[in-house]
């Protein structure tokens, strides 16, 4: 009942729903790119090079004459697909690693929360560009680079939630039953911390997507054919001088989504997670 | 406070040692070396070149050579300027350049987001209220390279004020500075706000409210103070914020600084200034929180009694 409350209080929250309902359209922009716009992102017309913004090009066009609007959509699939996947690996890994460390505690948990700390003094987007030395910069690859660098601040949410709800009444029941650690962790514990963990996740998305915009605008993202919002400013960045709309466009609409979320992330948080507040 | 101090850096030494070890072996396992270039060289070129940078030995070897070598201060020739300069050279140049970048950010985010924060708490849920805690959310989202453009465009460009890049002169630091700064200026209203909230809802602080001081008083001269130790601890974040900001900054603005050289190294797979960067961060960061740690512990005496 509490939790209607929530989300009554959340429906209240108008900014929060405006985030919403932005984040949603974005995402829906990005899914129908085909049927919204009628260009392609990659279809040159060499006439039309560098225009700026038109009735038939809202957002004018680049250096090769490519309709920037479509790209900017075409570049909203590439980013929120890398940062949503980037966002459930984290989460993943993290979820799994906070628990496993909360809930077993004594050295191991001593060992693990070592590891953490390492990685968290290090500057984390540091960590990604070495890891895409690796791993390389494919989709995959970026993916993969960013949740290791994601599922840290996840791994020391969830321990600390673990450590709460270890010590409830109803798990040490459960442990009086004798059930096995495994399932007292998934059927008992991991559900009593869901809200934070979708907190966290909310606010996951708009991080990744910004780390692989840096990523590729510094020139070690995602590399063509592929074009994320990064890869777009990186190419807007060039030509600025002359042609600013080619940064402003892409940027506008990164830093508008990425406002979205956070908002959206704060009116999450009021909902689920009260003890924050 | 001494015993204190040796501890932190007993720590320390082998968090860099783990560091080094495992940058250098990332380097020998990832595949393409930086001698792969567009067209093959021939046989002899390319065993000469491997000899001279002594990859016909083996690997453990190598790492021996490497690490003594490093602790004597020498981080290897690097790769991409065959011509020989040393990746110690290229730190020795560059370093001061980003340290003073650094450190006019670090500077600059505590002169703007202290106030902020402490504005913010002081007349809560007001439009300065609103607007300091507006200015941290964008603040956190608004990506670099967008903020870097706008502020070439506006005040290079358009108005023609100050120079859009390359580093002369303090008029070329402001919009690498500006740029660097937001990100951590955030960071630093943020914490302060929430900080100084949760000091103002302790039993001291009512205890001065009770004996009729201002509210002013109360802020400023009871809890303030203690408010202000968690924001010592952003000293790290804040370095890790400008490390990985001072790539894309030092990018835009043509800066000659570690960023760039970072940045450039990893795309030309310039293995051995990678190392050399990344262990030269890594001390930087551990740095850091050493002296997190140690402010924190001068400026509370629980924390080192507790040690």
């Amino acid at each position: 009942m509490s939790m209607q409350r929530g989300m009554q209080r959340f429906l209240k929250n108008r900014v929060a729903v405006g985030a919403a309902v932005f984040v949603l359209f974005v995402c829906l922009l990005a899914i129908l790119a085909p049927y919204v716009t009628s260009y392609s992102f990659e279809e040159q017309n060499i006439e039309h090079r560098l225009f700026g913004p038109t009735a038939e090009h809202p957002m004018g066009t680049d250096s090769l004459g490519r309709d920037l609007f479509s790209r900017v959509l075409y570049g909203a699939r590439v980013s929120m697909a890398v940062g949503i996947a980037t966002a459930l690996v984290s989460v993943l890994f993290g979820t799994f690693f906070g628990a496993v460390s909360g809930y077993v505690g004594g050295w191991v948990d001593g060992l693990m929360m070592r590891v953490v700390d390492m990685f968290y003094i290090f500057p984390s987007l540091l960590f990604a560009v070495l890891l895409t030395v690796i791993i390389g910069n494919g989709l995959g690859g970026i993916v993969l680079a960013l949740s290791f660098v994601g599922w840290i601040n996840i791994a020391r949410l969830v321990r600390g939630q673990v450590l709460q709800v270890k010590e409830m009444l109803h798990v040490e029941a459960a442990r009086a039953m004798g059930l096995s650690s495994q399932r007292i962790v998934l059927r008992h514990v991991l559900p009593m911390i869901w809200g934070p963990v979708i907190v966290a996740l909310t606010f996951q998305i708009p991080a990744s997507i910004i780390s692989e915009s840096f990523l590729s605008f510094i020139g070690l993202g995602l590399q063509p054919p592929h074009s994320s919002w990064g890869t777009l400013a990186n190419e807007g960045w060039r030509g600025m001088r002359s042609y600013p709309h080619l940064i402003l466009f892409p940027g506008a609409v990164l830093f508008a989504t990425m406002l979205a979320f956070q908002f959206l992330g704060d009116g999450l948080r009021d909902w689920l997670d009260p003890k924050e507040r | 406070m001494i015993v204190y101090l040796f501890k932190r850096i007993m720590i320390a030494v082998p968090t860099l040692f783990a560091l080094m070890t495992i940058t250098f072996f990332i380097m020998k396992i990832v595949p393409g070396g930086p001698f792969d270039g567009e067209k093959a060289l021939p046989d002899e070129v390319k065993a000469n070149l491997e000899a001279k940078y002594r990859f016909d030995q083996p690997i453990w070897k190598q790492y021996a050579e490497y690490v003594s070598n490093v602790v004597q201060g020498d981080f290897g020739p690097s790769y991409r300027y065959l011509g020989g300069r040393n990746v110690d050279e290229i730190i020795y140049d560059s370093f001061p350049v980003s340290a003073l970048l650094g450190f006019y950010s670090i500077f600059l985010s505590v002169l703007i987001g202290l106030p902020l924060g402490v504005m913010a708490a002081y007349r809560k849920n007001s439009w300065i209220d609103f607007s300091a805690m507006f200015l941290a959310i964008a603040g956190v989202s608004l990506p670099n390279f967008l903020l870097a453009s706008i502020l070439v465009l506006v005040f290079s460009v358009y108005l023609e004020w100050l120079p859009p890049a390359l580093w002369e002169g303090w008029s070329s630091a402001v919009l690498p500075v500006a740029t660097l700064s937001v990100r951590p200026i955030a960071l630093v209203a943020r914490l302060t706000r929430a900080s100084l909230l949760e000091t103002l809802n302790t039993d001291y602080v009512r205890t001065a409210r009770a004996k009729g001081l201002s509210t002013f008083k109360v802020v400023f001269k009871h809890a303030l103070k203690n408010a202000l130790v968690p924001v010592v601890t952003l000293l790290g974040p804040l370095t890790a914020a400008i490390i990985t900001g001072s790539f894309v900054v030092e990018m835009i603005f043509a800066i000659p600084g570690m960023g760039k050289h970072f940045v450039s190294a990893v795309t030309d797979r310039d293995y051995t200034l990678i190392m050399g960067l990344t262990i030269v961060y890594g001390i930087l960061v551990i740095l850091a929180n050493i002296v997190v740690d140690l402010m924190y512990a001068w400026i509370d005496p629980r924390i080192r009694l507790q040690e």
